[in-house]
This record gives C-alpha cells, structure tokens and sequence, in this order.
C-alpha cells in the first residue's frame, strides 16, 4: 500500500498557542487520499492537538486547513465531515449499542428503517448485533472500542480521525485492534489519521508516519525510513531502539569515546566532523567479531527481561538486544567484559547540526 | 459470619442508637398523625374522641358549621398552600434552568471565574432575614411592587439556585465531554448536542435541583416573611395560625405534608437507582472492565433484531 499522493488533507503553516504556551510551531502536514498516517510523539508534542485542529475541536492561532483545495479553517467540527475515534471511546451513556452507532444518522434526520438499513450491517460487521441492546457499561473495553468505531464510519466520514485507539486496551487487545484498524482500513479506503504514542503501533499500521516533538515536525516518511534513517537525535531516541554514540568522522574512520571504528559503506554520503553514530540495538552482537566489525570490550552492567527478548546493558552505554533462547545460551554474568560488536555497513551517521545522511 | 464479642457488643449499641434517632426522626410524625384525628383538643394524647372533622376542615375552610368549638380560628390554608405550589413549582424550574446554565458556563476558563464562584455562593450563607430586608429595600427603591409573581418569586430564586448551581457541578465533575465533542464530530450542532447528549446525562441533576429548589421554597419563611407584601404562603399562614390557637386541623395539614414528602422521596430514591443502574451498569457488575475482553453478562434484553 503506497498511497503517496498529498493533497487531499493540507495544513499550511498551522500554529497553536494557549496564552503564552506555545504548542504548535508553523506546522505544514499534507496527506493524500486513502492514506493511513500517524503522527507519533511523546506527551506535549502536539500530536493530540494537531488532530483535534484537523477535527475542528480546537481553533488553530495561525495557518489554515484545506481539504480537496477547500479551506475549511473556519467551519465546525458538525460541518466538516470527519469521523473521530476517541481514546477512552466517549460512548453515549444513556443510549444503548444500537442507539450509539444511530446517533450520527438520527442527528441527520434518517428515517427508522433507513437507520435500521444501515446500523444492522454495521452492527454485523463489528461482530456485535447479539448485543444491540446492551448498555455501554456493560461492554468490554474492546466491544467498546469496536462501537466507537461502528459509530464514527456510520456516517461514510471523509476522513477517520483516531486518537490513540487502542490506549485503553491491554495488550493482546492491543494487537487484536490494530489488525482490526488495518483490515478496515483496506476495506474503506478512507483516509486514517492516526495518533499514538506507541510507536510499533504506528510503524505497524501506518504507510507514512509523522514524529513529532514539541510542536514540531521532526521528521515525515515511511515507517522504514524514520526507522532506518532517523533524521535527528530525537527520532533515532524515540525510534525503534537505537545505540547513540556521539564521535566525529575523520576520513574513513569514526572515533568516540568507545573506540575507533570503520566507518563501513564505501561510497555513500557521510557528515563530516563531530556526529552521532546511530546503531540499531537488534544490529549489535555479543561474541567474537568477524573481520571488518566495528568491536568493543565492555563489562556487562545490567540486564533487562522483556518476554522473547533481552536487552543487555553494557559499560560505556551499549545495549543489544538479544532474544531469550540465545541469551541463556550465552549464561550472562553481571560485570564479565564480553566482546560486542557490529557491522559498521548497519551505522547510520547524523551530524551535530541535525542533518543525516542516507546511506547503508 | 463468625463475630468477636466485641463485635457483638458493637452491633447492639449501633443498633440501639440507631432505633433511638429513627424514634426521635419519626416520632414527631407519629403524634402528629395521631393528635389530627383528635376532634376538639390537642391537649390530650393519645386522643379520646376521634374523627376526620380535621380533615374535613382544611378542605372546606368556608363551611362554618364545621367549626363548631368555641373560639375556634377560622384559617383558610387552601390559598397558602396553592400560592406555595406555584411559587416552588416556578421557582424550582426557573431556579434549575439558571443554575444549570451558569454550571455549564463554569465549565470554561474565563477571567473573575474563581471570584464570580463565591458570588454565586452568597445567597446560601447570608442570613436569611439580611437578604430578605435586602430584597424589600431594593424592591421599593426600583418601585418594584411587593407580591409572591414579583418580589417573592426572585427572592426564592435567588435563595434555592446555588443549591442547584452546587448540584450542577457535582455532577458535571463526573461529565466526560468528549462525549459532547463525539456528537459534534457526528454532525450535532451545539442545540442537538446538548438536546440529545448534554440534558439526558445530566437527567438526575436536573431532577434534584428541582426537587431542592421546590422543598426550599416551599418551606421558606425568612425571606418570604419581608418580600411577599399582602400575598400568604404555607409558612406564613401557619406561623400566623400558631400566633392565634393550635388546633387539629394545622396536624391534618402537616400529616399530609409529611406523607406527600415521604412519597416524593421514595419516588426519588427508585428513579435515582433506575438511573445510577442504566449509567454504571447494575450494582453486581463489574463496570469497571476496561481491560477484558471476556462475554460480560448476558443480554437483559433480546437483540433489536
């Protein structure tokens, strides 16, 4: 799925200040039809707001929202159009299951069986008709979640606004409403407007992924490419999960503190002077070093236990992560030096005033 | 369940002292009721001679050969008590209808919000007779001629609001509204949105505040007592009745006072439940399961289909 055409959704120079606190700097974020885009950041980052600029719920301070070339900056979250999915679902209380997913038809002025037409399929396809006539309290949070959803592509919205969809749900839900969103997404060929802070969420779902940090635009591409080529420190931190090892490339070599090592991929583009080597925690090994390998000696400090993987701390701040078999076949030991290394073809360079190369 | 002795011994003296205030809670009701089936005297409990002359005299204030005891007030209650319900049905939903309003404004931020807060909250801890004597003094000076449709029915607003106002944000505390924001995302303008989600939600408050605003004005005098000019509410009949001779029939009055309010609040209670059930689910449930995805209980009713 490569929908790359923008120009369906366009924000132009969109700012946002409360008072003197200033949320969202000069963003410019153009989507094409039947995209599925998140817009990834930590807390603060002006995710969260963006959508609800793009929803109309919140007024931008500057800038404007076009949608198809019209500029809807001005009109109401009622007169836009857009479908809205919300973190802690914001089911109507006293309406039933059917009556949550009607609302939006009953607001337009449908009749009864036009309502029922539409519902009842609806109701269907969310696995959900048994229920029809249960309270929202008497959901589970994924049945919740799936009514939210019912309700929001009822009305055959332009586009589908998600707010950390699956925030409220644990983890195998988690993954069992990510499928779902996909499945959905392909099905409707809508536009998806995603935000998480859950960044395998969005890597996993969307076809292009915005990072943001506070207030700005970090970085915008395929979820390969802000995985593999981070833009900047922050994304290669926020991203995936990255060794960061600050240096300088003097001719074919990288020197740091850890070492000097090759700095590998013949031919392609690399900063010069004072950068950070970005290395891919899943990319460094532990054991003995083949020819060419950048290698390190280090003291193993810590280890951290995450299901099928393992993450081993070493001194100087490398960390790999290794899965659960190999690593009880390698009987770590707190505070034995192992050897640790990587191919240096796998570093990706960014240099000290932000910009990256893209090589490997 | 096994009990210590101790706990035993607890549980008596709770009980005891329980059955002791529902006595001195109820039994003023009690020899009430009892003393309004007296026929001549309320001097002698329980009463000797029984009968429902009372009764009869309170709904036919104008047939003199009821009244047959000598010197025996001739009080009409029927036109206090219609003025009373007027005035605490017209104050309790104007009263309600204001305070949801400026609950719902105390939603937003806006300047001189923390000090218009306490403004709001004033008319509940002023004295009463203050802001009665303050209501009389404002009337004359804007000429503002003194009656229950005037001056009394702006003073019992004034006076019930802030418990509805109160009310109100306790409630709205609780509001979640992104779910006002999802009807809007739906197409609801800012009308149906509060028609349809905003007011149905908010259904027990409003129900509440109208009950405060109608039991507050219907047993107001202080403030009453200065503003009503030549207009007799409940109270004030009944205090002027007192002044004069008690007699049976102001116990007939307030045995079916008490009975009206013990069925309002019963009443009260079935809806309150009926509603916290069709809210936070049933009182078993657990309404709470955010994070499982296991069949909650079965269906109460069938599907629609």
């Amino acid at each position: 799925m490569t929908a790359t055409a923008t120009g369906f959704l366009e924000l132009t120079g969109v700012s946002k200040r409360y008072n003197d606190t200033v949320v969202l700097k000069d963003l410019d974020i153009s989507i094409g039809q039947g995209e599925f885009i998140s817009l990834i950041g930590p807390s603060g980052s002006g995710k969260t707001t963006t959508l609800r600029i793009i929803a109309g719920l919140e007024m931008p301070t500057a800038g404007s929202i076009a949608v198809d070339g019209r500029d809807i900056t001005a009109l109401l979250p009622n007169e836009r159009g857009f479908g809205m999915v919300f973190q802690h679902f914001a089911l109507f209380p006293h309406l039933d299951v059917y009556q949550n997913v009607a609302y939006g038809l009953k607001v337009r002025g449908d009749s009864k069986p036009e309502i029922e037409r539409e519902v009842l399929p609806m109701l269907d396809r969310i696995g959900l008709r048994p229920l029809a006539n249960r309270k929202i309290s008497e959901l589970s949070g994924g049945q919740r979640q799936r009514v939210g959803i019912a309700r929001a592509l009822i009305v055959r919205p332009k586009l589908l606004l998600l707010d950390e969809p699956t925030g409220s749900l644990d983890t195998k839900l988690k993954l069992a409403m990510q499928t779902e969103l996909k499945a959905l997404h392909e099905e409707s060929g809508l536009t998806f407007i995603h935000v998480t802070h859950n960044q395998s969420e969005a890597l996993a779902l969307a076809n292009r992924v915005y990072v943001m940090n506070d207030g700005r635009i970090e970085q915008q591409g395929s979820p390969s490419q802000v995985y593999r080529y981070p833009a900047t420190r922050f994304v290669a931190d926020f991203v995936g999960r990255n060794n960061l090892i600050d240096g300088e490339i003097d001719g074919a070599v990288f020197r740091s503190p850890l070492g000097s090592f090759p700095v590998g991929g013949a031919g392609r583009a690399l900063p010069r002077g004072a950068c950070t080597a970005v290395i891919r925690a899943d990319s460094v090994q532990v054991g003995p070093a083949p020819e060419g390998a950048a290698a390190i000696q280090a003291p193993l400090d810590a280890l951290e236990y995450a299901g099928s993987m393992v993450t081993w701390f070493f001194g100087g701040g490398v960390m790999t992560d290794v899965s659960t078999d190999e690593s009880a076949g390698l009987e770590p030991k707190i505070g034995k030096t192992y050897t640790v290394w990587w191919d240096p073809n796998n570093v990706h360079y960014l240099s000290a005033d932000g910009t990256s190369s893209q090589g490997g | 369940m096994q009990l210590s002795s101790g706990q035993r011994a607890f549980r008596i003296i709770g009980g005891i002292a329980f059955a002791l205030i529902l006595i001195v809670l109820y039994a003023p009701f009690l020899i009430m009721g009892m003393l309004s089936f007296a026929e001549r005297t309320t001097a002698v409990f329980p009463p000797k001679d029984l009968s429902f002359i009372s009764y009869q005299k309170l709904f036919n204030p104008d047939d003199f050969s009821l009244f047959r005891i000598p010197g025996e007030p001739l009080v009409n209650y029927l036109g206090p008590i219609k003025l009373s319900l007027a005035l605490a049905l017209l104050t309790s939903v104007l009263a309600t209808a204001l305070a949801l309003m400026a609950a719902l404004a105390f939603r937003e931020r806006f300047k001189g919000r923390g000090v218009l807060f306490y403004v709001m909250l004033l008319g509940m801890v002023t004295p009463g007779i203050i802001l009665g004597l303050g209501f009389r003094l404002f009337a004359d000076q804007v000429a503002l001629p003194t009656g229950w449709m005037t001056t009394g029915l702006l003073t019992h607003i004034a006076w019930t609001m802030p418990f509805g106002f109160i009310v109100f944000l306790i409630f709205l505390n609780r509001f979640d509204r992104t779910i006002e924001e999802a009807a809007s995302m739906l197409g609801a303008n800012t009308w149906t949105v509060f028609r349809t989600v905003t007011l149905p939600v908010l259904a027990p408050a409003v129900l509440a505040s109208l009950l405060f605003g109608f039991t507050l004005s219907f047993d107001e005098i202080q403030r009453s007592s200065l503003v009503l000019g030549s207009d007799q509410t409940l109270p004030i009949a009944v205090i002027g009745a007192t002044t004069v001779r008690i007699t049976p029939v102001l116990y007939a009055l307030g045995s079916l006072i008490a009975l009206f309010s013990f069925v309002l609040v019963a009443t009260y209670l079935l809806f309150f439940e009926r509603e916290r059930q069709r809210f936070y689910g049933a009182p078993t449930e657990d309404a709470d399961s955010d994070a499982d995805d296991n069949e909650p209980t079965p269906a109460r009713r069938g599907a629609r289909a």
